[in-house]
């Protein structure tokens, strides 16, 4: 730059700006452009090393080790892969792993299907319809120990509502059956809750979907006559689908580690038919204090939604690409 | 193919009257051209015909039958928009195809493949045809688009602007080879644009739009040599008409009501360069002027001349600038000058 004659781009302004850096940087401390950057990005990751990063590889490290976190004096010995072969073959993770393989598909589906469907509607922009998308979004905005605590009301065999809309609709005594309480029903109580309080938030993705796809695209389509129905398949449903997939991966991901709401709802019962496999880490690692045996565990989710999510992301990717 | 008819149709948007009061009869296998500025209500035109909006009075016909109350799809037509509206998910194959999906085709997957391929070298696209139709230039999207109109065989082409995207030589090859498929096909074709190019070179009958309204309807040679007012008359020709006070020339017998006289350039002749207009030169409608600029295009000069407190131009041969300089005096003589009253209605003398 220095060399090159002067243009009519050398107004003041721009000579301003090519000179600031360089004077700035001589001005702090002899410091170059480059240690300044650091600086700046120091703190946050120095944040993300401590709290996420360092228990990662800490509990990597644990996850070899009989250690237990409740006994801080008894001898730490190193059992190599036995924590990883024992929860492979431990029945009760497996039926963990089942409860939450139920819980993450069903609502995913529900969530997913219902959410499309609302959003679909509302794009109709019907006569209120900016009422009744605030109307439909309030349970997403409940904090989930809420909800878990108004489920338990409303799941209430002799008080609660939802026994009594049952009732309306099939005519079964409201005291005969406990969502809560029956080893069939309770794997479903906690779906319909969490299928409750999250499609609204599907439904806001979706509608964010379904609103990009420009009207012109909906006039070609009707000019070079498409039936509705062509319409929706070969257009509508194509265009919003990676807006559908990024929904079905938030969704995914936050109930495949969902612990909170099943908690209040169930506490994992009855017996442990939804005991998710949040629960039972948590009981492994604070009830039982198996702290060495809970971090293998912790360490195979860690992966397996990991790995899970990026097989998925690369498909999200080529939806998008084409 | 058919013929289309509008009869006094009419839309407004809240209060901007768009389409006023427009009536055109369009033969079958014609070639109709709307000619108007931006927001002249040319796309809105185009729109009441497909169905895609619905006028406020008046009635649309295709084939002779009333579709005023039709559904887009229930009128046979195919459109190219003027944001050339492609599927964006589909490859350029499929949405070459997807027109003729419709079951008011029943094509089977071999014939719809040849019909694809043909069209695809129609407009010369064909080595793209499993392209993504995000991943072409604007040229090529619009290319696909009047594809996926001239795969279908309609009651009517409707065409918005599909040739203002691309660059002038592709603009041209394709004004040439779109008249030559209309005239193969025998298409009815309503065309908007605002390259009067464009609507010479190819319309049957060209209609000029200002403000919604249809100001006149005629063949290319009529709306050039016989304008209805100023408008029409300044909207064609390259280097656009000059436009003069009648008190300017001295000596023209000009009709009593016109005010405004205009020259076409090509009408302006130099007869003496380096002289000022005597008394002895016996053709009355003679002027002097100063050169003020040459532009040099090539197969001809623009002269810009300066004549007291007006500007005019007008040709000059390829190596007139060799011969002048800027302020030299010229004198010009005006034929077939075409004479406007004070509205800019054209007044016959
Ligand atoms: N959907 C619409 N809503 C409101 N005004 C519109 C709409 N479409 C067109 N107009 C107005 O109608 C007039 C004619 O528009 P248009 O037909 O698009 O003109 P052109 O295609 O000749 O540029 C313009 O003033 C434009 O702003
Ligand atoms: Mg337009």
């Amino acid at each position: 730059m220095p060399n090159n004659p002067p243009s009519i781009l050398d107004r003041s302004a721009d000579k301003a700006a090519a000179l600031t850096p360089a004077r700035m940087s001589r001005s702090i401390k002899g410091l170059s452009d480059r240690a300044v950057a650091w600086w700046f990005i120091a703190p946050t990751i120095i944040l993300l090393l401590a709290i996420n990063i360092f228990p990662l590889i800490w509990a990597v490290k644990l996850s070899f080790t009989n250690y237990r976190a409740n006994r801080l004096n008894a001898e730490v010995k190193d059992v190599g892969l036995r924590n990883y072969e024992r929860i492979l073959t431990d029945p009760d993770i497996w039926q963990a792993m089942q409860a939450t393989a139920h819980f993450v598909f069903w609502t995913i589906l529900l969530q997913t299907l219902i959410g499309f469907a609302l959003a679909y509607l509302i794009d109709r922009k019907f006569r209120g319809h900016a009422f009744w998308t605030t109307v439909i979004l309030i349970p997403m905005m409940l904090s989930p120990a809420v909800v878990g605590n108004f489920w338990r009301f409303l799941y209430q065999p002799q008080i609660g509502l939802f026994n009594y809309i049952v009732t309306f609709f099939t005519g079964a005594e409201p005291s005969s059956f406990q969502m809560l309480g029956s080893v069939d029903l309770a794997p479903w109580a906690i779906v319909i809750v969490d299928t409750w309080m999250w499609t609204p938030y599907v439904m806001l993705i979706c509608l964010a979907g379904l609103r990009s796809i420009p009207d012109y695209i909906y006039e070609a389509a009707e000019v070079d006559r498409a039936s509705n129905w062509r319409r929706f398949w070969s257009i509508t449903l194509p265009m919003a689908l990676p807006f559908i997939m990024l929904a079905v991966l938030f969704r995914g991901i936050e109930n495949f580690k969902m612990f909170d709401m099943v908690m209040l709802l169930t506490g994992g019962g009855p017996g442990s038919t939804t005991e998710v496999a949040s629960i039972t880490l948590k009981r492994e690692a604070f009830e039982k204090w198996r702290t060495g045996y809970s971090s293998a565990f912790a360490i195979i989710l860690f992966v397996a939604v990991f790995g899970l999510a990026n097989i998925y992301v690369k498909a999200l990717n080529r939806v998008k690409q084409r | 193919m058919a013929n289309v008819t509008l009869r006094g149709v009419s839309k407004r948007f809240k209060n901007l009257v768009a389409v006023d009061d427009v009536s055109i009869d369009i033969a079958d296998g014609e070639f109709v051209v709307l000619l108007g500025p931006t927001g002249a209500g040319k796309t809105t035109t185009l729109r009441l015909v497909a169905g895609l909006e619905k006028p406020e009075a008046g009635s649309v016909l295709i084939d002779g039958k009333d579709v005023t109350g039709f559904a887009p799809s229930q009128r046979d037509v195919s459109f190219v928009f003027q944001q050339y509206s492609l599927y964006p998910h589909l490859s350029v194959r499929d949405n070459l195809a997807f027109p003729l999906k419709s079951p008011a085709h029943s094509l089977n997957a071999s014939q719809i493949k040849a019909r694809v391929e043909h069209v695809a070298e129609l407009v010369q696209i064909a080595h793209k045809l499993d392209n993504r139709s995000t991943a072409l230039s604007g040229g090529e999207m619009q290319r696909v688009a009047i594809g996926r109109a001239l795969v279908r065989d309609p009651a009517v082409f409707l065409m918005d602007e599909p040739l203002s995207s691309l660059d002038a030589k592709l603009r041209g090859d394709l004004r040439v080879e779109l008249k030559r498929i209309q005239k193969e096909l025998g298409a009815t074709l309503l065309y908007v644009t605002h390259d009067q190019i464009e609507a010479m070179t190819m319309a049957d009958r060209i209609g000029i739009l200002d403000e919604g309204r249809l100001v006149q309807l005629g063949t290319p040679r009529e709306i050039y040599e016989d304008p209805v007012n100023v408008h029409v008359a300044a909207r064609l020709g390259q280097p656009a008409i000059n436009l003069l006070p009648v008190s300017v020339m001295g000596g023209v017998s000009a009709p009593q009501s016109a005010s405004t006289m205009g020259i076409r350039t090509e009408h302006l002749d130099v007869i003496g360069q380096g002289t000022r207009a005597s008394d002895n030169d016996d053709a009355a409608m003679k002027v002097a002027a100063t050169l003020e600029r040459v532009e040099f295009l090539g197969d001809q000069n623009r002269l810009h001349l300066r004549m007291g407190d007006h500007r005019i131009v007008t040709l000059g041969d390829g190596d007139i600038e060799y011969r002048i300089q800027p302020g030299s005096e010229m004198t010009l003589r005006a034929r077939n000058a075409l004479y406007f009253d004070q509205n800019g209605e054209r007044v016959r003398g």
